[in-house]
């Protein structure tokens, strides 16, 4: 059924096919996909945008986490990576993607990752300080980008600045994408009070008003590539609930697909689709991180505040470590608390005197994704040595601050360690075992699995933003970024899909 | 059956004490039935999975050749530390997946979040956007 799509959303749905024509079809609506599509459909290209996940307002935010991982996260966030280790994987699947349930840190691509592009990958004439700063300058703009203000800031924030400043260390506010943050810690449920300037709350708004078409619930299945050019895509609809699978629906696309799957999902995706290239499901990278919590006499109350309201950059160039605060709400606090039993409860009794500061690592590991037998997908990444001893470091130092600002404790969570480290036994860390299965790690700011690159060898997108060998296919996620960043990703991913839709929009034959 | 084994697991590992309430004063099985209606099989085999090792387990953790439900509550307490900290990595990420999903019961508690001072949470709304 070819269906009047002009201006539409089209959810879940049972019966006939849907089909539709477009100029573009972008598949994936978080930081790239949205991006990507508001810059086609900016530039009156008609657009076709599919998100695997269903479309949640702000009133349908969860309140626990037992809803958000019901109804945000990417299949309640039972993806794992596996190597000598278990570890999970963050991510969503609606409507605007992970930003709409991380926590709006934004920060511009570091001029040395724009440099390294340049000299090892080719990448210099598309991505540069120019076009990536211009689209930045322009992001920052639209999502109201700001530091966090010094009232909303929260006490386990507030604290970890404290300690930074105490210790001569760089800290500072994080810069978010918020407006008018009431501090009442909903970042990872979402953010019911529209504080949050998600993609799902502005750009797929402004898609339809500009008369894109939306697909929610829709799970492409395969590309389709004729002749060595992408065409179109094709997939069915999914229940968020039931999970049964609904009506099939087509997009031909005239000019291009572009893929924004993210960096678990646009690999898996190229490979059902037949695309073979030596590199493909390669090249997988991350930031994986961990965190210690501070036990303090008096009241910290974490959960005031936005979830990350203070970050630093001080060890990201020598260790290679980014530190950050981060709030856990009580439901998953319990988890990452040691112990079972009485032992347990204890502990979590004293959950207002505790304040969490973790250490994410720009990891030298290279992993890789693929899809399996059985459609699932396997996604293997372990952490280096050298990466363990970065952890090992930014625990430390974490610890040391928590002391600094008047803990009395801290509960580090790595096995092989006393369950409790105070001021006098700080030096233990330096004996914590070099081993992935001794800390509780979690994974977030993925890289790659279809890296961009000048050399065929180690990439799957060339320069020219062309899917090598096929014509018509480009990727704008996480998974075409070709290294890591050492900096929270939203930001370079928002611009690099907004760069790349601008220049093949330009250059476009008539 | 099954079910209030796994609660029975989950009560254990988050017992009420002086201090707070715990799992063991909360409608656990309910809870489960929904679980296993809301999430993905991946995660009821791995639930299911760390339960029956949780069950099944004390000979290697405190070498004594019973389930844990017969244990004395002395024995059941050294099982449980002894799993959560055990040194085959597998066995103490049983613990992990257990305090997880339960966790996700008792942090939503209102009372529970009132005995530390926070607001009790209104219902999720659990709708989207369908046209």
């Amino acid at each position: 059924m070819q269906a009047p799509q002009a201006g539409r959303h089209f959810s879940f749905a049972t019966g006939p096919d849907v089909e539709l024509t477009a100029d573009y079809v972008v598949v994936g609506s978080g930081a790239g996909g949205a991006a990507a599509a508001i810059t086609l459909a900016r530039a009156g290209r008609s657009v076709v945008l599919c998100e695997a996940g269903p479309w949640r307002d702000p009133e349908d935010y969860p309140h626990t986490m037992y809803g958000t991982m019901r109804d945000m996260f990417n299949n309640w966030g039972s993806l794992v990576a596996t190597g000598d280790s278990i570890i999970p994987v963050v991510q969503a699947r609606l409507v605007g993607g992970t930003p709409v349930i991380n926590s709006a840190i934004v920060v511009r691509t570091p001029a040395d990752v724009l440099e390294d592009w340049r000299v090892r990958h080719g990448l210099g004439g598309v991505f540069n300080e120019d076009t990536i700063g211009r689209a930045q300058d322009r992001i920052e703009q639209e999502l109201q980008i700001q530091p966090s203000e010094a009232e909303i800031l929260g006490p386990s924030s507030e604290r970890m600045l404290q300690a930074l400043e105490r210790l001569g260390l760089e800290g500072h506010p994080t810069m978010r994408n918020v407006a008018n943050c009431q501090g009442v810690m909903q970042c990872l449920q979402g953010c019911r009070n529209r504080a949050k300037q998600t993609s799902n709350v502005l750009w797929i708004r402004e898609l339809l008003q500009l008369g894109g078409t939306v697909l929610s619930c829709a799970e492409v299945e395969r590309v389709a590539i004729e002749r060595g050019r992408a065409s179109g895509i094709r997939g069915h609809f999914r229940h968020p609930e039931e999970r049964n699978r609904g009506a099939g629906f087509r997009v031909q696309a005239t000019r291009g697909v572009f893929i924004a799957a993210s960096a678990t999902g646009s690999a898996p995706l190229l490979q059902r689709s037949g695309v073979r290239l030596p590199y493909l499901g390669q090249g997988w990278r991350a930031h994986p991180g961990a965190g210690v919590l501070g036990v303090y006499d008096e009241h910290i109350n974490m959960h005031r505040g936005p979830s990350q309201a203070a970050a630093s950059i001080h060890y990201r160039a020598d260790i290679g470590i980014k530190l950050e605060s981060l709030s856990l709400p009580l439901e998953l606090i319990a988890a990452r608390v040691g112990g079972a039993g009485p032992q347990l409860m204890h502990k979590l009794a004293q959950y207002r005197k505790t304040a969490m500061w973790v250490a994410a690592v720009r990891c030298d590991a290279v992993g890789s994704i693929k899809r399996t037998l059985w459609g699932s997908t396997a996604l293997h990444f372990v952490p280096s040595k050298k990466d363990l001893w970065r952890l090992r470091e930014g625990l430390k130092i974490v610890s040391k601050l928590h002391f600094e600002v008047g803990a009395t404790k801290v509960w580090p969570g790595v096995y092989g360690m006393p369950a409790e480290i105070t001021p006098d036994t700080l030096d233990l860390f330096d004996q914590a075992p070099l081993d992935n299965k001794a800390y509780t790690w979690v994974l977030s700011h993925l890289f790659g699995g279809c890296s961009l690159g000048a050399d065929p060898a180690t990439s799957v997108v060339a320069p020219d933003l062309h899917l090598r060998g096929v014509r018509n296919l480009h990727v704008v996620d996480a998974s075409a970024i070709p290294t890591t960043l050492g900096v929270n990703p939203q930001h370079t991913i928002m611009a690099m899909a907004m760069v790349a839709a601008e220049r093949l929009v330009n250059e476009e034959r008539p | 059956m099954w079910l209030r084994l796994v609660a029975w697991c989950m009560s254990v590992t988050f017992p009420s004490t002086d201090e707070l309430v715990g799992v063991d004063r909360m409608e656990v099985v309910p809870f489960l039935r929904q679980f296993n209606r809301d999430t993905p099989l991946l995660m009821q085999v791995a639930l299911s999975a760390s339960v029956l090792v949780f069950l099944l387990s004390p000979l290697l953790t405190i070498g004594v050749p019973l389930p844990a439900p017969w244990l004395s509550k002395a024995n059941q307490q050294k099982h449980l530390e002894k799993l959560a900290g055990h040194p085959i990595y597998l066995l103490r990420q049983t613990m992990m997946m257990i305090k997880t999903v339960a966790g996700l019961l008792w942090g939503a508690d209102p009372q529970v979040r009132k005995s530390l001072g926070m607001d009790p949470y209104k219902v999720d709304p659990g709708s989207w956007r369908q046209a």
